[in-house]
């Protein structure tokens, strides 16, 4: 069995996640404000909410996963479903209200459409 | 003849030449990294079933009027530090140290228990004030269904996550531990708040 390469030291000290930790709970504070803010704009609320929870997954995947010390095909692995999960939102956005202003797609959530018995008459 | 026997020793030394991981890490810990990702795709299915439901609705809850927005942010902090006290047990073993590395794995299994707990607590408020799968007092049923699907979810992850912990919390107070196998239930459970990071923000803020 292979051994890892970085087998012989993990160089963050206690203190170093101490200060993460802090970090983290500052970017906590910091989206919880926004999400009470509810006259901000949606774009902006949405873009400052996916910055914040980017950087705190950042954070908790360098400094806790040490994905900082792992070799970079390891790392790039370890983002795919980042990328993966954007391809299929952008996929889907085409079918929601955030690209049919006019409401043509589906408006009926729940309810039952009553088409079928225009057609018969 | 040198340049091809030179050729061979490079591609030999290479990452794939064999002899070693390509990624740099032992096979366990790539297995959990592989888990994770999958896991990961799992749960980026649900969250953008979620927002394709929501984009999709003609209205949807304003969460901070329904939620006891000061129980989920404890809920959070809790998972952060929880996050923290595993990344020092990782540490501890890492040196050798199996006492800290034991009280540091019991501090995680502590924060774990208490968001389980708030998890719970959630589930019964939300229960009684009649949320159920197919239907809910705010009007919009993917409302509920969405939150006990998400939140359930993430909560089984969260049970499962405090056993592991708790094997491997037992064994390294028996003596019978690796660094590896404390690393790797640590890369789960940095997952587990990794998630609980995307549901927080996009299930209970946005």
């Amino acid at each position: 069995m292979s051994h890892s390469t970085n087998d012989h030291a993990h160089p963050t000290s206690n203190r170093q996640y101490f200060t993460t930790w802090c970090w983290l709970l500052l970017m906590t504070v910091f989206a919880l404000v926004i999400g009470y803010i509810h006259q901000m704009p949606e774009g902006i609320k949405a873009a400052l909410l996916v910055g914040v929870t980017l950087a705190k997954i950042l954070l908790i995947g360098s400094i806790f996963m040490h994905l900082k010390f792992e070799k970079m095909n390891l790392v790039m692995l370890t983002f795919s479903p980042l990328l993966l999960a954007a391809i299929l939102f952008f996929m889907t956005r085409g079918e929601t209200r955030m690209q049919d202003p006019t409401h043509q797609v589906i408006t009926h959530l729940g309810e039952e459409l009553h088409i079928e018995a225009e057609h018969e008459k | 003849m040198d340049a091809s026997v030179a050729e061979q020793q490079r591609i030999l030394a290479s990452d794939w030449g064999g002899g070693k991981s390509p990624f740099g890490t032992d096979w366990a810990k790539f297995m959990m990294w592989i888990f994770i990702i999958s896991d990961a795709l799992t749960f980026a299915g649900f969250l953008i079933a979620y927002g394709f439901m929501r984009s999709i609705s003609p209205s949807w809850p304003v969460q901070t009027d329904v939620f006891n927005m000061v129980l989920i942010t404890f809920m959070t902090f809790d998972l952060i530090s929880s996050s923290a006290a595993m990344a020092m047990a990782v540490g501890a073993a890492r040196a050798g140290d199996a006492k800290a590395a034991v009280k540091y794995l019991a501090l995680t299994i502590v924060g774990g228990i208490i968001f389980l707990g708030c998890q719970v607590y959630e589930w019964y408020h939300f229960i009684e004030h009649g949320a159920r799968l197919n239907h809910n007092p705010w009007g919009v049923p993917q409302f509920a269904a969405s939150f006990f699907v998400i939140t359930g979810f993430h909560g089984f992850h969260v049970f499962s996550g405090l056993t592991i912990l708790a094997i491997v919390a037992i064994r390294a107070a028996m003596g019978k531990y690796s660094a590896t196998s404390v690393e790797n239930a640590g890369l789960y459970w940095h997952f587990v708040d990794v998630v609980w990071v995307f549901v927080f923000a996009f299930f209970y803020l946005m």
